[in-house]
């Protein structure tokens, strides 16, 4: 399970967006590249249609393969009344030909992103993880040299913590809380809310770049 | 001198490459073949352990129990996947998901259908995401279990495979390991050799069978010579469906099966 909140920033404050984070966090970056498969149940497998994400991490030395599948999002008056999506996930690492595995099974490849940017993996009540991606779609197959923007100009912030049956308030509270300190340059909502840009943010951008000397620590 | 394992399972260990798979010590597994006639009984299982613990310096050091999980794909009705449909979909219709006792952390699923045929190593929790996924459900789950043993360089696993009550058994299976090396080339001889040592006392001892060796097709799997976990699970699916076959006199899809994972000799 995790709680989960996005938003979108416009790529000329992403710098700034780091120099926030950084001096929030006190932790250094991690480098984000990831190459993402969506898998989408084949015709008549299964008693409801599904989806699995196949994560390679080209971050690391060796790449890393992950499968996740995000459940549906919890329901009900206390769910509508929390400002972030709590929903069930599961990870899973898996070895490198998860692919063939999954093509075998009856899964097919809905599309692929390369997903380019920066992770803050800090601690704050809760563990809490900030991941600002650029999306970039490839125009063959796997050909991830040649990803292009999904979104030209425009990145995607994601907040996640992980969470249990019996402290998603907490969690919630927790995300929520330290979302308010990036309202000035982006606002977060939960999945498939679209807030859009905030009109504030090339003011506080400025504003974060004057402070720091334009540099990111 | 047993030296000491230098790679247990790490949950975290795994993927990428070939090389960063889970790394275990070269394992063999054969099973119990009964003279012609008899039968695969609790006093057949009796006079094997009897025999193998008559080794003078061997050492009972604990039990064991791996389960293997039959999952079968289903369709939107919730009915299983039949095997026309699933050959004209070129679908990956029946599975086998492996739990080792040895490897809490890790889970393995083997697919051995022609045109599929994959090993898939992950962490144990992806039992619980393909459940939620609800494309596949356990068609019937087999376990193998009995007591392990060290003697000198070698651990050895002796126990039944069964079906649901340990009593309903349907066959003996024997797993050695060798600890001191990693490649299974290099083991080959020194575990034939082992082997055949085994084979003598048994005969000795007038024990009604004998050991059949279960050679997977190790290559067919892309699994290369350095040893892995990914071979263990290999060669219990090879075991299972040759137990199976054996049981059941072949069923033609079994066949098709077992030729996929066994090697002849």
């Amino acid at each position: 399970m995790e709680c989960v909140v996005q938003g979108i920033i416009e790529t000329q404050h992403v710098e700034a967006l780091q120099i926030l984070l950084q001096g929030l966090c006190g932790v250094p970056k991690d480098r984000v590249r990831v190459h993402e498969f969506c898998l989408k149940s084949g015709p008549n497998l299964g008693v409801v249609p599904s989806e699995v994400r196949l994560l390679c991490d080209l971050a690391q030395p060796t790449p890393t393969w992950t499968v996740r599948h995000a459940g549906g999002a919890m329901r009900g008056a206390g769910a509508e009344q929390l400002s972030v999506l709590v929903r069930s996930v599961v990870e899973s690492k898996v070895s490198n030909n998860a692919l063939r595995f999954f093509y075998a099974v009856g899964y097919k490849l809905d599309h692929e992103l390369l997903k380019i940017g920066f992770a803050f993996r800090f601690q704050r009540v809760v563990p809490i993880t900030v991941t600002v991606t650029s999306a970039n779609r490839m125009p063959r197959l796997h050909a991830i040299d040649d990803a292009v923007p999904l979104t030209p100009g425009i990145q995607l912030v994601e907040i996640t913590a992980p969470a249990a049956g019996d402290n998603y308030n907490e969690v919630a509270a927790a995300v929520s809380s330290f979302c308010e300190y990036l309202v000035p340059l982006l606002h977060l909502s939960k999945p498939g809310v679209s807030t859009g840009i905030v009109p504030t943010a090339a003011a506080a951008a400025s504003s974060l770049l004057s402070n720091s000397g334009g540099k990111a620590i | 001198m047993v030296p000491k394992k230098t790679s247990p399972t790490s949950p975290v260990a795994i993927r990428g490459t070939q090389e960063s798979l889970t790394m275990v010590l070269p394992r063999r597994l054969m099973n119990w073949l009964p003279k012609y006639g008899s039968e695969i009984t609790n006093p057949l299982l009796a006079e094997v352990i009897l025999c193998l613990e008559g080794f003078g310096s061997i050492t009972k050091v604990g039990n064991w129990l791996h389960r293997i999980t039959i999952y079968r794909a289903i369709d939107r009705k919730g009915a299983y996947v039949s095997d026309a449909s699933a050959s004209s979909r070129n679908l990956g219709h029946k599975f086998l998901g492996i739990a080792f006792h040895d490897h809490p952390s890790v889970y393995f699923f083997v697919i051995p259908l022609p045109r599929h045929l994959t090993v898939l190593e992950a962490d144990a929790n992806i039992q619980i995401l393909m459940s939620q996924l609800g494309s596949f459900k356990h068609s019937s789950v087999r376990y193998f279990q009995g007591f392990q043993y060290r003697l000198g360089d070698f651990q050895l696993k002796v126990g039944k495979c069964f079906r649901s009550a340990p009593e309903n058994f349907r066959g003996i299976v024997l797993e050695i390991e060798y600890l001191p090396l990693s490649s299974m080339e290099v083991c080959r001889p020194i575990m034939k050799e082992f082997f055949g040592i085994l084979q003598e006392e048994f005969s000795k001892m007038s024990v009604p069978g004998h050991l059949i060796n279960i050679e997977a097709h190790f290559e067919r799997f892309g699994l290369q010579d350095y040893y892995t976990a990914q071979h263990t699970a290999l060669q219990y699916s090879a075991c299972l469906f040759q137990l199976g076959v054996a049981l059941r006199g072949g069923k033609k899809h079994d066949l098709i099966i077992s030729d996929c994972l066994l090697r002849r000799s």
